[in-house]
């Protein structure tokens, strides 16, 4: 039966010929292969976060009256809602998490280089989708912490000279945040990001099936990447979905007080995790700086750091070979070690 | 022109701070100011007074012509000067102004104006018209020239202070021998329900002496009864009790309606308690085994079977939040109970077992099904654990058998 159906996707899509390319496909072995495994985790975690947010989706009504209401009746009615929302929210950091890892390693490893230039620059957008997801999914519980910190967060928009004000409205759906806000973050978490982020990791995936594994021309030993690598990265699968579920179990994501434009701020209030080294800069910049206001430089170099690592497989080759290697250690770990002390600094705070 | 003149110094004069407004013109200050430690913490007080902060001056009460240096000139009784004026005359000298509607227009239109008015009806009032100078008069309580809105937390008569400003007399045994009052009422409203509220958890909802006693005509005399004071706050209570058994015999009895289980000053938290036939409030009247006792009994049982239903569930549902679940939809059928509760324990002003338990079923029932929702939030707090136990053995079984797979293929 099994021999049948396969001649006859054979017949029409050309399997066996995609099988035959699948077992004769290594992974290079060295001792840097653990960081392959990083791209897997995302991958999974991305599968988690989809199979989640659709059970969510089943429960959840978008609506300054209807979101925090339907959010809590997931956590405290439906059967396992509990337990699929934490599991959404750990996942969702954890994915970030994972990213910023593999792209460190693969910034450490040079994997960059020609001839994997858009591998990089795909995986630089697929960071930035990561973040905008966390931050729209941030809002959609609508209490009062997602509240403030979706009013602080845009309101960095409105700080952008010339077309600020403009973006600002555009994000927010009017001055405030309000139900608009929701509306319009709702459309972008369940239905623009998914559907980019789909087409960025297939892309990305391509460029990696038919590139190979960086560092494979180097490497002296070789492993078959089916089933002996797929099967690692299923153990590993499998050890990242018991910690989501212990962390899910024993940190339940909280969802506080339902949002009130009328009330004050609460005191202390931050971003997650992933902002707080830019949100921490913006917070110490002086109010001008030669005329400027400090608000403007910190965005100014955000955006600064954010091209120069979109464009780093093409400004790279063209530094001096000599010394070469140590400048571009010094600089990642310099970078990594400022938004760890900001991050822990914004933390502390 | 010369009106053009004329309004652009007033602005001029609107600009400038009021004390340098009032001190650059005002010869009172220049003098007093060098006077003795008495009169120069007159003019260190009188800064902060409201009075100045209005634009009024010394002479405004006083008289008098600020504007001469010449002492004679300035302070003389032709030019209006009235200088201090006797206790008697005090409410007078300020009802000058605080009982002229025109007057109060200006400076303050929410404030009423019958103030003397009700001063002399009050206790105070009569006792100073009949010639007793002891007694307190305006000034007494809003202090002489340091006198600040009710509003503001550094007045004597700010909610909060009230009860100190009172004590100030009517703690002192020496003053108070005259009158044969006693001097415990500020001891025992600090330790009152009503006190512990306003003092302890600055709630300014809570009543001061002057909420019951009344602010310038102090409710007792001519109050026909406490229940009317009491009321003012505890309407529903006030009209319940009015309408049950009791009223009519505490009536023939003379007995206050509230103050006669509640007391006075020391108006305790209301408990279970005061219904206890042994050592209640009941037992003034009823013996242990009357009619009235077995009553008091049964709304005892009633009062501790709520109380003890409201914890229970209060504690299940405390216990589940700090085990980390959400029992929101607990708390709000607590919010319930809680609220039929409250209207049990007014009920008991009936006297009736049956009123009251009509009204505490409801939160009974309430508090039983929050209790059932703490304790199942609690019972699933477990089932997580155990089935996160099994879910990691599983994963665990699951990653030993890849681990044995890929080594098995690798040999």
């Amino acid at each position: 039966m099994i021999d049948l159906l396969r001649s006859w996707l054979d017949e029409r899509y050309q399997l066996n010929s995609f099988l035959e390319w699948a077992r004769h496909k290594t992974v290079p072995v060295h001792r840097w292969t653990v960081f392959y495994y990083t791209g897997g985790v995302c991958l999974f975690l991305f599968l988690v976060q989809i199979a989640t947010g659709i059970l969510l989706l089943m429960y959840y009504r978008v609506g300054a009256e209807s979101s925090y209401e339907s959010v809590r009746f997931i956590t405290s009615q439906v059967e396992y809602g509990w337990l699929m929302r934490s599991v959404h929210s750990w996942s969702a950091n954890l994915l970030i998490l994972f990213v910023l890892v593999h792209m460190l390693s693969i910034y450490f490893m040079r994997a960059y280089r020609s001839p994997r230039e858009l591998s990089w620059v795909s995986g630089c957008f697929l960071l930035g989708i990561m973040m905008a997801f966390g931050f729209s999914g941030y809002l959609l519980p609508w209490n009062e912490l997602a509240y403030f910190a979706t009013k602080v967060g845009t309101d960095i928009v409105g700080q952008l000279p010339i077309v600020g004000g403009w973006l600002l409205k555009l994000v927010r759906g009017g001055e405030e945040v309000t139900g608009a806000t929701l509306s319009r973050f709702f459309g972008l978490h369940v239905a623009i990001l998914p559907a980019a982020a789909s087409g960025l990791i297939g892309l990305h995936l391509l460029f990696v099936q038919v590139q190979g594994m960086s560092h494979g021309e180097d490497a002296k030993k070789h492993m078959p990447f089916f089933p002996n690598f797929v099967l690692r990265d299923l153990t590993l699968w499998l050890v990242v979905l018991n910690v989501i579920c212990v962390l899910a179990v024993f940190f339940p994501w909280e969802l506080g007080l339902k949002a009130d434009a009328l009330k004050s701020a609460p005191a202390g209030i931050k971003p997650e995790w992933y902002f707080l080294s830019q949100y921490q800069l913006l917070k110490v910049l002086p109010a001008k700086i030669l005329f400027i206001p400090g608000e403007l430089w910190g965005i100014g170099m955000f955006s600064a750091v954010g091209a120069l690592a979109l464009l780093l497989p093409f400004w790279e080759p063209r530094l001096p070979k000599s010394g070469r290697e140590r400048l571009l250690t010094i600089l990642g770990a310099g970078g990594l070690a400022a938004a760890a002390a900001l991050t822990l600094w914004g933390h502390l705070s | 022109m010369n009106r053009s003149l004329a309004l652009a110094l007033v602005l001029a004069g609107c600009l400038l701070p009021g004390s340098v407004r009032a001190e650059s013109k005002n010869q009172c200050v220049v003098c007093h100011a060098a006077l003795d430690a008495r009169q120069q913490a007159i003019v260190r007080a009188f800064q902060q007074d409201i009075h100045l902060q209005k634009g009024l001056g010394c002479h405004s009460c006083h008289g008098g012509n600020p504007a001469q240096a010449d002492m004679g000139e300035a302070m003389d009784p032709e030019a209006g000067f009235v200088g201090a004026p006797k206790p008697s005359e005090i409410p007078a000298f300020c009802g000058k102004c605080h009982s002229q509607v025109e007057s109060m227009k200006r400076y303050n239109p929410g404030l009423p104006v019958d103030q003397e008015r009700k001063y002399w009806t009050s206790r105070h009032g009569t006792r100073l018209k009949a010639g007793d100078e002891q007694v307190a008069t305006c000034a007494s309580c809003h202090t002489a020239h340091a006198i600040l809105p009710p509003n503001d937390p550094r007045s004597t008569v700010y909610a909060k202070n009230v009860h100190a400003t009172c004590g100030k007399c009517h703690s002192d045994p020496k003053r108070m021998k005259p009158y044969g009052l006693p001097t415990d009422q500020d001891a025992k409203y600090k330790g009152s329900v009503h006190g512990r509220a306003l003092l302890e958890r600055g709630d300014t909802a809570a009543p001061a002496c002057n909420d019951c006693h009344g602010n310038h005509g102090a409710t007792p005399p001519g109050v026909a009864d406490i229940s009317l004071t009491c009321g003012q706050c505890h309407p529903a209570n006030m009209e319940l009790f009015s309408k049950s058994p009791m009223a009519p015999k505490w009536q023939q009895k003379h007995y206050h309606a509230c103050a006669t289980c509640h007391n006075h000053h020391d108006v305790a938290h209301p408990d279970s308690g005061l219904f206890d036939p042994e050592q209640g409030v009941c037992r003034k009247c009823h013996r242990p085994q009357d009619a009235g006792a077995r009553t008091a009994g049964e709304l005892r049982g009633m009062l501790d079977g709520m109380q003890s239903d409201f914890q229970a569930a209060e504690a299940g549902l405390k216990l589940a939040e700090e085990k980390g679940m959400d029992v929101a939809g607990g708390w709000d059928v607590l919010q319930e109970a809680k609220q039929a509760f409250f209207q049990a324990r007014t009920e008991v002003h009936t006297f009736s077992t049956a009123a009251v338990k009509g009204k505490a079923d409801p939160g009974v029932a309430a508090a039983q099904k929050a209790a059932a929702l703490g304790l199942k939030a609690v019972q699933e707090f477990r089932w997580r654990r155990i089935w996160l136990g099994l879910a990691t053995l599983i994963i665990t079984f699951m990653v030993v058998a890849l681990y044995l797979k890929i080594r098995d293929l690798e040999s």
